[in-house]
């Protein structure tokens, strides 16, 4: 039975064939060689295949490969090249900082905490802007006054008295019916104070025992002038439930809707365009890493 | 001038001197890069870019068989050619039937019809049996067999040019002669007498 040669066996009667063995596998190799039949033909099996390759033959070179100064002349970089040698870098980084800043809560918050101080700083020059514009002779608006539900009531506390509501049945009702609380009037309505169209419902003292005595600091609050133009939230008397008191016609219900827009409009804003520039940066560093790879393999072939 | 004096003439930036060497090893470097590529214009222009690019780097030869460093520059040249045909495939090695547009898988393709003497015809098919054959190795193997068994070049030399250990080298050979023995065991009627696999050489 033939036995079968491992790899380990092909590979040292191919060594002993150019003479590659150490003296040791030598004679292991042709202890072998000597004993077993199928090495010697798996030798000459080699020896043969080596003769045929060694036989191969030599082709001609088409031309001489000699090279010219021209053939070597070292290429040369463009000349802003070295400008662009860390631009990819830097707009890595810049990039990586800025979907840092996005993306990190601690790390944005501490900037925006930041810029927050930086606001805080100079509010105090706004204030002092304002007297600043009086003494310009600007006279500053009369503040608008918009009266949410009647007065507080002795014992009306937790009886669900809240804003105006609706005007209920305005069939037989003026111009005002059924605007709420914060409805603005059509331009040329009066708005004196009127008697109101539908008596007013009786309000019932749940609690009568329970009586509000307001503190002093309320009352020196409430006693205190207003001065400003912006809107103020306040109690209005019995006459004037559900509707606005506009003594400065000014204001029309585009310069409210603007001025209840939320405060973090303005700041969202800066944080996508951030984020655009962002990707706009690290896509800019791909390509110049890109383009730099490609420059490089160039100059060298 | 011998060798060494050429290419401390070439370091120096004698492109004269380097020219000699270059006269010197172009054929061995051509027919390796023909074997590795099985493509004439492929193989010019790998020995080429290769002796350009020996120049370039001359200054990283530290000494030993200058033959072997050459070597290296065109096996490397020819493992960039090859990966750049991996990447973008062309044209399939064997050709095309005309019946059914299906590669030809026997080797009969191999042999060449036209009327010639004896001698020419028997070393057209051997090489074209040998080319066929060598071009079905893997890479690595390819390139250690003829670097020793076409060129002549010792192991020593051969690690210096492939940058593998010496233990590499021997694993390789060996697989890649098993390999072409059995292929070459396919082509007995091209072979000439003398070599046919299976006979006892005396």
């Amino acid at each position: 039975m033939k036995r079968q040669l491992s790899t380990k066996d092909w590979e040292l009667l191919s060594s002993y064939l150019d003479d590659e063995l150490n003296p040791r596998e030598k004679a292991r190799v042709e202890a072998l060689l000597s004993a077993q039949p199928e090495y010697k033909e798996a030798l000459n099996g080699l020896r043969r295949t080596k003769m045929i390759l060694h036989r191969t033959p030599v082709r001609k070179v088409p031309h001489n490969f000699t090279l010219t100064a021209a053939d070597v002349q070292p290429i040369k970089a463009p000349r802003w090249l070295p400008t662009m040698q860390w631009s990819s870098a830097v707009a890595a980084l810049v990039a990586v900082f800025l979907f840092a800043y996005q993306l990190v809560p601690g790390f944005s918050g501490a900037l925006t905490t930041a810029s927050q101080k930086a606001a805080d700083t100079e509010e105090p020059s706004a204030e002092l802007a304002a007297p600043m514009a009086a003494a310009q002779g600007v006279v500053a608006a009369t503040p608008e006054v918009i009266y949410w539900g009647g007065p507080p009531q002795p014992g009306a506390i937790a009886n669900g008295l809240g804003g105006g509501g609706g005007g209920g049945d305005c069939s037989n009702a003026g111009p005002l019916c059924g605007r709420g609380g914060a409805g603005s009037p059509p331009l040329g309505v009066d708005l004196a104070p009127t008697e109101m169209p539908f008596p007013q419902p009786p309000i019932p003292n749940s609690l009568p025992d329970l009586q509000v005595q307001p503190t002093e600091s309320a009352r020196s609050v409430a006693e205190r002038p207003v001065t400003g133009t912006g809107p103020i939230l306040g109690v209005r008397p019995d006459e004037q439930r559900g509707q606005k008191l506009a003594e400065s016609t000014t204001t029309d219900e585009a310069t409210l809707e603007r001025e209840s827009l939320p405060s973090e409009m303005p700041a969202q804003l800066p944080e996508r365009i951030l984020l655009y520039a962002a990707g706009a940066l690290l896509a800019v560093a791909i390509g110049l890493l890109v383009a730099a790879i490609l420059i490089k393999r160039k100059m060298q072939g | 001038m011998d060798e060494t004096e050429l290419i401390h003439e070439a370091i120096q930036g004698d492109l004269t001197a380097f020219n000699r060497l270059v006269l010197t090893y172009q054929e061995m470097a051509f027919n390796l890069a023909y074997r590795m590529l099985n493509d004439d214009d492929a193989a010019e222009d790998a020995t080429q870019t290769a002796f350009i690019s020996a120049y370039k780097n001359l200054r990283s030869y530290r000494g030993g068989s200058f033959r072997a460093w050459v070597m290296r520059m065109v096996t490397n040249t020819c493992y960039d050619e090859l990966r750049r045909r991996h990447r973008r495939p062309t044209v399939p090695l064997e050709p095309l039937s005309a019946e059914d547009d299906e590669e030809i898988e026997s080797p009969s393709w191999l042999a060449d019809d036209s009327a010639s003497p004896e001698d020419q015809v028997e070393n057209k098919e051997l090489e074209k049996a040998i080319t066929h054959c060598i071009q079905g190795l893997p890479e690595d193997f390819r390139a250690v067999v003829v670097m020793i068994d076409v060129q002549g070049l010792d192991y020593a030399e051969v690690s210096d040019a492939t940058g593998k250990p010496l233990g590499t080298i021997k694993s390789r050979l060996a697989r890649a002669r098993l390999r072409l023995r059995d292929c070459l065991s396919g082509f007995r009627e091209l072979i000439p007498s003398f070599f046919r696999l299976g006979e006892e050489v005396i």
